[in-house]
């Protein structure tokens, strides 16, 4: 593995270990958002990952910024 | 300078506002003859065959130093010594010195400085270190009215209060303790790792306190918010509209808030319930500090230390009571009829006051909490000065309304809910009356009572809706603390004391880690909770303080010794330190890239200069002016002194897209402020900006 995937792709702070996809703190913003998801399938009852995510950036303000992170991060950056 | 004529009883006193009054109330004349000695105020009474001669502190005269001088921990050994010693800015030198010459010709003497913890230690410093005393008489007092300094002097205590000197003490002992260890500690960790010097100082109330600002930050960083859904509804009765609430505050899903809103469709309900209820509302209970500060914040927006600061000036104005305290009680004792009938001679209010004492009900409801030492804050009923400036005007309305209103009537009010059923699905009309306004008058306009009548209606009756609607919402975050509610998470963590938290949330401020009226940690906080999160979480978590706030008890109370405690506090900190010391190197790395994540986190780079080719475009924020604006980092660089700039919004969020414009080939900003997000291209002349929209490569 080279230098850059020990590294968070956001936020280039060192990896806790080098099979998480993201560092500690994205990690945890992460799992909230899975958390979350699952709340918000429930209310909507349809409802994919990518749209979530749409939906989270256009609430801004109360969106926790780690959070908006990985938003931005999965649907703008993320070469799969 | 001549010296006083002995014998003589020397009375110390806290300040030289409290010497002023203390004299005039204790010489038999009201007119002390005052003497000035290094400048400063000394005063001479005549009581009986006694002469008094009172003297002022000013506040602490001493403070604590370690004995050995070199930089290492853990530093175990300290003295007292003069605060002029320690603090070039501490004016203390004079009060010493008149205190050293007014030894000599007294035979006895009195404390009189302020009844608590800190007025005792104050008093026996004096007593101990300048007058060569371990004891002395004690008055004690609640006001520097007239009456209770003559009452205090009549019944003079024989000692000092041992339970109030010791826990002082051991607060004074304890406090410099931690905070000059952990301070040294964290401070030579990262000199060590960096060879950078910097001080890093957290207290032992400060480490907690900190840490619940920047855990409820972390708790933002990551909320997300939750969909729900509310019905709104509204009905018309006799031509008036009023809300109608829905059973249900929150509904879950949005299948459910639709088949709602479809089942509501008829708009045309019945009444199956209308009730009457009176309800009785009582006044709240007397201020103590924490109560006052709260309100004050509430009302004028003033922090919780400028609240102290002012209400101390009342204080020593003799206006109102001693305003650190914990009590929300107010004894009979202290004679509220006559506290009545002078303010009833007060303009503003006269006719409250008046109308109370016609009702001739003196006992006063009260709060739960009490004090050892003082009763609630409460005016003396002394007039204030005419130089009262507005913001004190302020605290003393507050404080008579507060007081006025406690000898007030019950409030009542008729509370009348209509029940209104559409296809089983139940709403409310709610509304209320004021029958009776009772306490609430006098505490105008602090606290107001809201009325809203709803017509009669019929049972059965039909009721016609506006509308039923479903609207969808998110959950949102805790609110980030402000300088009351952080006040208030420290009372529920029983972390400071009432004297003590309102100067415990100004330090975290003087040192830089938390900034804002609504309190957010700055990188330098979070880099150093961050760091003792990880290896040290004793200082950040409220149990160690709050621990130690009890044993502060107990020696008040006298169920502790202080020497014992102090032995254990050395022992239990240098094992905490011996722990501190092996993990050094590891905690200076983290602290280290941590402050360096912080510092870099405050650049944030727009996108590379294309003028000169070198330089990285910047956000930086004119010193001169707090304005900020893109400047190429090349500026600094004399070689090459590149002067490109571009203004941005002056508020909002900015962002790199790491996108440029297909105009000008210039970088692209995300600007978001509130709810509102746009791209933009960062030169004000890009033709983009013109057509009105922006276009990026
Ligand atoms: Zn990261």
């Amino acid at each position: 593995m080279n230098e850059n995937g020990k590294l968070c792709p956001i936020c280039k702070v060192k990896k806790k270990n080098s099979m998480d996809k993201y560092c500690e703190k994205h990690n945890s913003a992460k799992k909230e958002m899975q958390k979350g998801y699952e709340l918000w399938l429930k209310a909507y009852r349809v409802l994919s990952w990518d749209d979530y995510l749409h939906k989270l950036l256009n609430l801004s303000d109360s969106v926790g910024i780690l959070v908006r992170d990985i938003a931005e991060y999965e649907l703008y950056f993320k070469q799969n | 300078m001549s010296t006083i004529e002995s014998p003589y009883v020397l009375g110390i006193a806290e300040k030289p506002q409290a010497a002023r009054r203390l004299a005039r109330a204790l010489d038999e004349k009201s007119k002390p003859q005052l003497k000035k000695m290094r400048g400063v105020s000394v005063f001479i009474c005549q009581r009986g065959n006694k002469k008094i001669v009172i003297a002022p502190a000013i506040g602490h005269l001493f403070s604590i130093s370690p004995i050995s001088k070199t930089w290492n921990y853990p530093v175990l050994d300290y003295e007292w010594v003069p605060s002029y010693i320690v603090d070039k800015n501490a004016r203390t030198k004079n009060f010493i010195d008149i205190f050293k010459i007014l030894a000599k010709g007294a035979d006895e003497v009195i404390i009189m400085t302020d009844y608590d913890r800190e007025g005792e230690v104050i008093g026996y410093l004096i007593l101990k270190l300048l007058l060569g005393k371990e004891q002395a008489e004690r008055m004690k007092f609640s006001t520097l009215t007239r009456r209770d300094i003559i009452s205090a002097y009549d019944k003079r205590e024989k000692e000092l209060d041992v339970g109030f000197l010791n826990s002082g003490l051991l607060r004074h002992y304890v406090d410099w303790l931690y905070g000059i260890n952990y301070s040294r500690a964290l401070s030579l960790s990262l000199r060590r790792v960096s060879g950078r010097f910097k001080t890093i100082s957290i207290g032992r109330v400060q480490g907690p306190t900190l840490g619940s600002v920047v855990n409820l930050e972390e708790e933002l960083n990551l909320f997300v918010p939750i969909p729900f859904w509310t019905i709104e509804s509204e009905v018309t009765i006799e031509n008036k509209r009023f809300k109608a609430y829905y059973e249900k505050a929150r509904i879950e899903t949005q299948k459910q808030a639709i088949h709602i809103e479809q089942e509501c469709e008829s708009l045309v309900g019945y009444v199956f319930n209308v009730s009457n209820e009176e309800k009785n509302m009582f006044p709240f209970p007397p201020f103590n500090l924490g109560d006052l500060q709260r309100e004050s914040y509430k009302h004028f927006r003033f922090s919780p230390s400028k609240t102290l600061e002012i209400a101390e000036k009342l204080y020593l104005s003799a206006m109102i009571s001693y305003p650190r305290t914990d009590s929300q009680k107010l004894p009979m004792s202290l004679g509220h009829k006559t506290i009545l009938k002078k303010l009833s001679e007060q303009i503003e209010y006269g006719s409250f006051a008046t109308e109370i004492i016609s009702r001739k009900k003196f006992k006063p409801r009260e709060g739960r909490k009490s004090d050892a030492a003082h009763p609630a804050i409460h005016p003396t009923g002394n007039k204030p000065a005419k130089n009262l400036i507005a913001n004190e005007r302020k605290i003393y309305d507050l404080i008579v309304k507060r007081y006025l209103s406690i000898f007030g009537e019950k409030a009542i009010i008729l509370k009348k809910v209509i029940e209104i059923k559409i296809n089983n699905h139940k709403f409310e009309v709610r509304g209320s009356q004021i029958l009776s306004e009772g306490w609430v008058k006098y505490y105008k306009p602090y606290f107001s009572l809201e009325e809203s009548i709803v017509p009669n209606v019929e049972l059965n009756s039909k009721i016609s809706f506006d509308f039923v609607m479903s609207k969808e919402h998110f959950s949102t975050p805790p609110r980030r603390f402000n300088e009351s509610t952080l006040l208030n998470k420290m009372e529920e963590e029983k972390i400071g004391t009432k004297a003590t938290r309102a100067g415990i949330i100004k330090t975290l401020f003087d040192r830089g880690y938390v900034q804002g009226h609504v309190i957010q940690p700055t990188p330098l906080g979070f880099a150093v909770v961050d760091v003792l999160q990880d290896h040290y979480p004793v200082l950040i978590r409220a149990e160690m303080t709050r621990e130690l706030e009890n044993i502060m008890e107990s020696v008040q109370n006298k169920k502790m010794e202080i020497e014992e405690v102090v032995l254990s506090i050395k022992k239990e900190l240098k094992s905490l330190l011996t722990q501190f010391h092996k993990k050094e190197n590891e905690i200076g790395l983290s602290l280290y890239q941590n402050l360096q994540q912080s510092e870099e986190s405050k650049i944030i780079v727009i996108g590379k200069c294309h003028q000169c080719k070198v330089g990285e475009l910047r956000i930086i924020k004119s010193r001169k002016t707090g304005k900020r604006f893109i400047a190429c980092s090349s500026y600094f660089d004399k070689s090459i002194k590149c002067n490109v700039t571009f203004p941005i919004p002056a508020t909002g969020t900015i962002k790199p897209t790491n996108k440029l414009c297909k105009h000008d080939n210039l970088p692209i900003i995300e600007w978001q402020k509130g709810r509102k997000k746009q791209f933009m291209c960062v030169s004000p002349d890009c033709p983009s900006k013109k057509k009105g929209k922006t276009d990026e490569k």
